[in-house]
């Protein structure tokens, strides 16, 4: 029988996987149907932070490069995109991407401790990036310094032609969110299973033998960061969009934490799993945690258990603590992840013989 | 002009001498084996040749250019290809994947074809079906074309041989290093791979460096026989001569 070798690559293995992205997506789509408006600045954020650990996923899942700097690269994207629109009079799409380009170019730079540095060493310099960033950043007027700067209104035509299409509720953004999204992810996926995204793995499992099959390993190395750094400043530039007015404090290390914290609980060695990390440890932040104290009798609990140990008032660290939590119940127990549980879940319900960790997934 | 030659090399580890200007040079389409005892330098001599290692001093010319100070993956672009001893494959992927690793240097495309791979006829798309293909084909001859979604980790010992071996051959090597080929093979996986060894000879038209221990394959196969010995070269001729010469005779004894 002749192997269609296309249907290795291609986006969709089968019939049956295409049918459940696409009702996935349809879902997604209709979303504005049943949802009331305000729960949309919340999903915008998810998709933001989806956008950034599916990159995260490709250095650290791909090459095994730990990063403590993508806050960094994620405040680049922020800046970038507004800046350009205001100072420079670019259209929103434009900006986006360049301000993208901007990112991977310091990724890049970043990177090049990785040709000399490795494992803790390496990570450490990029906790010095991302610390350096924001710092730059709240010293320098143009950037709004410690006040911040107001994202302009965000119009997806070219405002100086006349041609105008703003999107100005948090609904019609999720709309264009949402295409971004889907388009990294489909990029991510595709890098991560032809020629780049195997070298990437291979770096990981064996620097030697990627070495001796002809991967150049300082050139790949860095691009990793790149890459990586480039979805960042995408996911970024969305990121100023949902927040509307921000100043350099939410880039600090501990949201480049959460972005490893997000990426480890999703798995990482898939997409999937990095999407579904992203928006479970969102929606639990700024969702389900924010409001855990209104739970009727369990609330109050948690209350007096957090002020009696944790904090002089109220559930002020509940958040941390909860992620700390279940970063450490994954690491024990899956340590792939959601994407681990959920092929385990598949294993349960088909019961055929499976192979674990599927080779070839990223 | 010969294929390979490698001149008066010598390199340390930390003032132990691990090979100490051994010079030998090899004929293009021949079959050469490397024997010695444990330790006495055959791996360290693939490390140079493949760039992991540079050496202290001497200088190793393939192709008439002076390779010794190039990087692994310039080697490799030069077609040497190579297994290793305690076999290097990429633990996580498939067998399909590290084969395709082996087709690295043939392919081309980068992260924004690879990321815009929309469809059977994009560019990345062809390359990826193409080189399928042609992996397929090196599968075929190792007999591992069942294997090919395997993740390698399940895989048993001599399967992992051969696939290494197979993402070895995927590069098209001019030249093929192999450590050790038929360590903890059973006889009849041995008498398989010497008729594989000759047939990537003959079919590849690859040059041929064997290390390996069992004396009953290199005497089969080998056109040539160079016996080190604590780093240096104690024989070297035609495998009969070198079997029976004083010096290897007493090294393996000895060891
Ligand atoms: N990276 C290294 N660091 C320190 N010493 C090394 C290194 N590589 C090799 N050596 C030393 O060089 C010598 C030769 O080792 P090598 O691995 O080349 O031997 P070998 O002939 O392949 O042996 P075997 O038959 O056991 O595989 C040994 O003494 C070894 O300890
Ligand atoms: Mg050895």
């Amino acid at each position: 029988m002749k192997q269609d070798h296309y249907a290795d690559v291609g986006l969709f293995p089968g019939k049956s996987t295409a049918l459940g992205v696409l009702g996935f997506i349809l879902f997604l789509v209709s979303l504005p149907l049943y949802l009331p408006e305000y729960n949309f600045y919340l999903l915008n954020l998810m998709i933001a932070h989806v956008i950034i650990v599916v990159g995260l996923n490709i250095l650290a899942g791909g090459t095994g490069q730990i990063s403590l700097g993508h806050a960094g690269f994620f405040a680049i994207g922020a800046y970038g995109t507004v800046l350009l629109m205001q100072k420079l009079g670019i259209p929103f799409i434009p900006a986006l991407v360049l301000a993208g380009f901007i990112a991977a170019f310091f990724g890049f730079v970043v990177g090049l401790p990785a040709l000399k540095l490795e494992g803790p060493y390496l990570s450490i310099a990029t906790l010095a990036f991302g610390l350096a960033i924001t710092h730059i950043i709240g010293h320098v007027d143009i950037f709004g310094g410690r006040t911040g700067i107001q994202a302009p209104p965000l119009d997806l035509g070219i405002p100086q032609w006349g041609l105008s299409y703003v999107l100005s509720s948090d609904v019609q953004k999720y709309w264009l969110f949402l295409v971004v999204a889907l388009l990294m992810a489909a990029g991510a996926r595709n890098i991560m299973k032809t020629r780049v995204g195997r070298s990437f793995k291979a770096i990981r499992d064996s620097n030697v033998a990627a070495g001796v099959m002809g991967i150049n390993l300082p050139a790949y190395k860095t691009l990793a960061f790149a890459v990586s750094a480039f979805y960042a400043g995408i996911a970024g530039g969305l990121f100023g969009f949902v927040l509307g007015f921000f100043n350099p404090e939410p880039f600090n290390l501990v949201l480049s934490i959460t972005f490893l914290i997000m990426a480890v609980v999703g798995g990482l060695s898939s997409i999937a799993g990095s999407v579904a990390g992203a928006a479970l440890i969102t929606y639990l932040q700024f969702s389900l945690l924010k409001n855990i104290d209104e739970i009727p009798y369990f609330g109050t609990l948690l209350t007096s258990i957090s002020e009696r140990w944790f904090t002089d008032e109220g559930l002020h660290n509940i958040d941390s603590i909860v992620l700390g939590i279940i970063m450490v119940i994954i690491i024990i127990f899956e340590p792939s992840g959601l994407y681990g549980v959920w092929l385990r879940i598949k294993g349960y319900v088909q019961k055929t013989p499976r192979d674990t960790h599927k080779a070839g997934e990223v | 002009m010969p294929f390979l030659t490698v001149d008066n090399i010598s390199v340390n580890f930390r003032g132990v001498k691990a090979l100490a200007g051994v010079s030998f040079s090899v004929e293009e389409h021949s079959i050469f084996s490397v024997i010695g005892p444990n330790g006495s330098g055959k791996t360290t001599l693939f490390n140079l040749i493949n760039g992991i290692y540079k050496p202290d001093r001497g200088r190793i010319v393939f192709q008439g250019t002076d390779i010794s100070r190039l990087s692994p993956d310039r080697i490799a672009r030069r077609g040497i290809a190579r297994t290793f001893q305690n076999i290097e494959l990429f633990s996580r992927a498939s067998v399909m994947d590290n084969l395709l690793l082996g087709r690295h240097i043939h392919m081309r495309c980068g992260v924004f074809s690879g990321a815009f791979m929309w469809g059977r006829r994009s560019r990345a798309a062809r390359e990826e079906i193409e080189n399928r293909e042609s992996v397929e084909a090196v599968m075929e001859f190792l007999g591992i074309s069942p294997l090919r979604d395997h993740p390698v980790v399940n895989l048993p010992y001599g399967k992992r041989k051969l696939v290494e071996l197979g993402r070895a051959l995927a590069l098209e090597p001019r030249l093929l290093l192999l450590d050790e080929p038929t360590a903890g093979m059973s006889a009849d996986e041995k008498k398989d791979l010497d008729v594989r060894i000759r047939a990537i000879r003959d079919q590849y038209k690859a040059t041929i460096i064997l290390i390996e221990h069992d004396m009953g394959v290199v005497m089969g196969l080998s056109d040539t026989v160079l016996a080190i010995d604590q780093g240096r070269v104690i024989a070297e001729g035609k495998p009969r001569e070198v079997q029976s010469h004083p010096d290897v005779v007493k090294a393996y004894l000895g060891s």
